[in-house]
C-alpha cells in the first residue's frame, strides 16, 4: 500500500509540472507530450505499465484490507460512535479514493483512450500543431525519424494537445468534475502521503508533525498545480485571463454547453506559432 | 468541605445472557450517584439495587481498580474508559459526567474479542500473541545484578515506555478497523529494545505479527485513534518501530544463509 501509493504519489508531481506547461506558450506542452510519445515504446508502455500496475496493486490491496478490517470488528458494532483524533481526511480513504478511481478511469478515456483511437472529436487536433526541435531531438532523440537529423532547428506537425486540453476544459461539466476529484485527492493525499510513511516504519514521534505538514503542503500544491489549468481555462471562457493569447475556443465533444462551441471544427487551426 | 453533589442518570447498557446468546440494550435509571464515586462504583451502586430486585447484575471486567491491571473493558459513549483521555474505566470519576445524561455502556467490540457476558469480552487473543513471541527464552532464574548489561538510559526509558502498556485492549476497541497493532507494538518495542530481547528480535517480531493477524485482528491506517485512547499514552512511534522491525525481518528472512540441509 504504502509502496505503490509512493510511486503513485512521486508520479503526480511529474504530471503537475507537466500540466502546468499550459501556461506557457502552446509549443512547450506540444513538443514535451511529443517528446514523450517519441519515446522507444519499450518506454512508454513499461511506465504506462508500471503505474497502471501500482494503481492495481494500490486498490487491490485497499479492497483486501477493506474486507479484512470490516469483518475484525464482529458481528455487533458500536451504537454510539465517537472520535477522539483521527482526522477527517484519514477516514474519509476510502471514499476519496474510490471518487480518485472513477476519475482516473474518466480521465484516462478522455485524454489517452480517445486520442489513440483516434477519435472524431479530436481528429481536428491531429497534426494541428508545429514545433520546433533541434536536429538530434534533444534527449530522446534516439531515432531521429522526423526529418533531416542533420542539425539546426527542424519543426514538425504534431498532435496539438495545447488545443485538445483547451477545448476539453471548456466544458463546465469536464471542469467541474476534475474540480470535485482533485478535491479529493486532496483530501487522500494530505493523509496518505504521510500515512505511508508509518507504514515501512520511516517515522517517529518527532517526525510526525512534520510528515504531517510537508504532507498537506505537498498535497495543496500539487492538487492547486492540477486545479489550475481547468480553472483558469473556465475563468478565460467568461473573462480575457491573457493566460492563453493564441487559443482559439474550439468546440468540445463532450458538451455543447458554452456558446464557443458555435465554431466548426473544419475551421483552419491558428494555434501554430512557428511556422515551417 | 463544600456539600457533595449527586446525579442522576440513564443508562443504556449492553446485556448479553452469555457467548452464544443474542444480546440487546437494557435501560436503567440510577439517582443519587455521588460526583466522587468511580464509574465502577456507580455500576456497583446499580448491581447492588439489581440484586436486591431479583435481577441479574451487570457483569462486567474488573480488578485492581487503581488502573494498572487493564481488566476493566468498556465503551462509554463511544470512547474506550470513557471521556477521560489517559484513564482507565476505574480511574473515571463520576463528576465528568452531567445530571441528567444518558450513557451508552457497551462492550469492546471485535471479532477476536468475543462476548462473554454482558461487559465482559473474552481477551485470550492476546495471551496468544505474547505466547508467539513476548517474552525472552533465556534464563528464568532469579533476577541478576543490576547493571551487568550495561544499558544506554534512552533504551531503557524507551523500553520502559513501551512496558506501559497494560494489555486492556481500548487500542483495538478504538480502531475503526479493530487493529491490535498498538498492543503488539509495544509488547515487540519493549522486547526488542532491549539488550536481552536482540538474539530473538527478528523471529519475534514476525511471529507476533502473525499471531495477530490469525487471531483477525483488523489493519492499521494509521488514523491514531488508539493512542488518543490509550490509558497509558502508548503512541504510533512503537507502530513505526515495529513496521521498522518488521520490514528488516522480512528481508533478513528472505536472503537467510540456509546452511546445509536445513529450511
Amino acid at each position: 500500500m504504502a509502496v505503490t501509493g509512493l510511486v503513485l504519489v512521486l508520479f503526480l508531481l511529474v504530471h503537475v509540472v507537466g500540466n502546468l506547461q499550459m501556461f506557457q506558450d502552446p509549443s512547450h506542452i506540444n513538443t514535451y507530450a511529443h517528446l514523450l510519445h517519441s519515446l522507444p515504446p519499450v518506454c512508454l508502455w513499461g511506465f504506462r505499465a508500471f503505474i497502471l500496475l501500482c494503481f492495481v496493486v494500490h486498490f487491490g490491496i485497499a479492497i483486501k484490507l477493506k474486507i479484512e478490517n470490516l469483518n475484525a470488528r464482529g458481528p455487533e458494532g458500536y451504537l454510539t460512535k465517537s472520535t477522539r483524533y483521527a482526522a477527517w481526511s484519514a477516514r474519509m480513504m476510502v471514499i476519496s479514493g474510490i471518487i480518485v478511481l472513477l476519475f482516473v478511469f474518466g480521465h484516462i478515456i478522455h485524454f489517452t483512450i480517445l486520442k489513440e483511437a483516434g477519435a472524431d472529436c479530436l481528429a481536428q487536433f491531429k497534426d494541428a500543431a508545429t514545433i520546433t526541435a533541434f536536429g538530434d531531438h534533444g534527449l530522446f532523440g534516439y531515432l531521429g525519424t522526423h526529418g533531416p537529423a542533420e542539425g539546426g532547428a527542424i519543426t514538425y506537425k504534431v498532435f496539438d494537445v495545447y488545443g485538445m486540453v483547451y477545448a476539453g476544459f471548456s466544458c463546465p461539466w469536464i471542469a467541474g468534475a476534475y474540480v470535485i476529484a482533485m478535491l479529493a485527492l486532496l483530501s487522500h493525499l494530505s493523509h496518505g502521503a504521510h500515512s505511508m510513511f508509518q507504514s515501512i516504519g520511516w517515522r517517529n514521534e518527532t517526525l510526525r508533525p512534520i510528515l504531517r505538514g510537508v504532507a498537506v503542503v505537498y498535497a495543496v500544491v500539487v492538487c492547486g498545480g492540477l486545479l489550475a489549468v481547468p480553472a483558469a481555462i473556465q475563468l478565460d471562457q467568461h473573462v480575457d485571463t491573457g493566460l492563453f493569447p493564441t487559443v482559439h475556443k474550439t468546440a468540445c465533444c463532450a458538451c455543447d454547453a458554452t456558446p464557443e462551441n458555435n465554431v466548426p471544427a473544419t475551421e483552419p487551426e491558428v494555434i501554430v506559432t512557428i511556422q515551417q | 468541605m463544600s456539600e457533595e453533589k449527586t446525579l442522576s442518570l440513564t443508562l443504556k447498557v449492553w446485556r448479553q445472557s452469555k457467548a452464544d446468546a443474542k444480546g440487546h440494550f437494557e435501560t436503567y435509571k440510577v439517582s443519587n450517584v455521588s460526583t466522587g464515586s468511580s464509574f465502577l462504583e456507580m455500576l456497583d451502586i446499580l448491581n447492588e439495587d439489581l440484586v436486591a430486585q431479583g435481577k441479574e447484575p451487570i457483569a462486567f471486567d474488573h480488578d485492581c481498580r487503581e488502573g494498572i491491571c487493564g481488566m476493566c473493558s468498556m465503551t462509554i459513549n463511544g470512547m474506550p474508559h470513557g471521556p477521560l483521555p489517559g484513564v482507565t474505566t476505574c480511574q473515571l470519576h463520576m463528576r465528568n459526567f452531567r445530571d441528567g445524561e444518558t450513557i451508552t455502556i457497551e462492550p469492546w467490540r471485535a471479532k477476536p474479542f468475543p462476548v462473554i457476558k454482558d461487559l465482559i469480552v473474552d481477551r485470550t487473543a492476546f495471551d496468544k500473541i505474547i505466547q508467539a513471541g513476548g517474552f525472552v527464552s533465556v534464563r528464568t532464574g532469579s533476577a541478576i545484578d543490576a547493571n551487568i548489561i550495561p544499558i544506554a538510559k534512552e533504551t531503557a526509558d524507551l523500553a520502559m515506555d513501551a512496558a506501559e502498556c497494560i494489555g486492556c485492549g481500548a487500542c483495538v476497541a478504538a480502531c475503526k478497523n479493530a487493529s491490535a497493532m498498538l498492543f503488539v507494538s509495544s509488547k515487540v518495542t519493549q522486547l526488542n529494545t532491549l539488550p536481552q530481547g536482540q538474539p530473538e528480535k527478528d523471529r519475534r517480531v514476525l511471529a507476533m505479527v502473525k499471531a495477530m493477524d490469525d487471531a483477525g485482528f483488523g489493519n492499521c491506517s494509521n488514523l491514531g485513534e488508539c493512542q488518543a485512547v490509550c490509558p497509558k499514552g502508548q503512541t504510533l512511534d512503537f507502530i513505526a518501530k515495529m513496521n521498522r522491525d518488521y520490514a528488516v525481518a522480512s528481508i533478513k528472512k528472505l536472503f537467510k544463509s540456509r546452511g546445509k540441509s536445513r529450511k
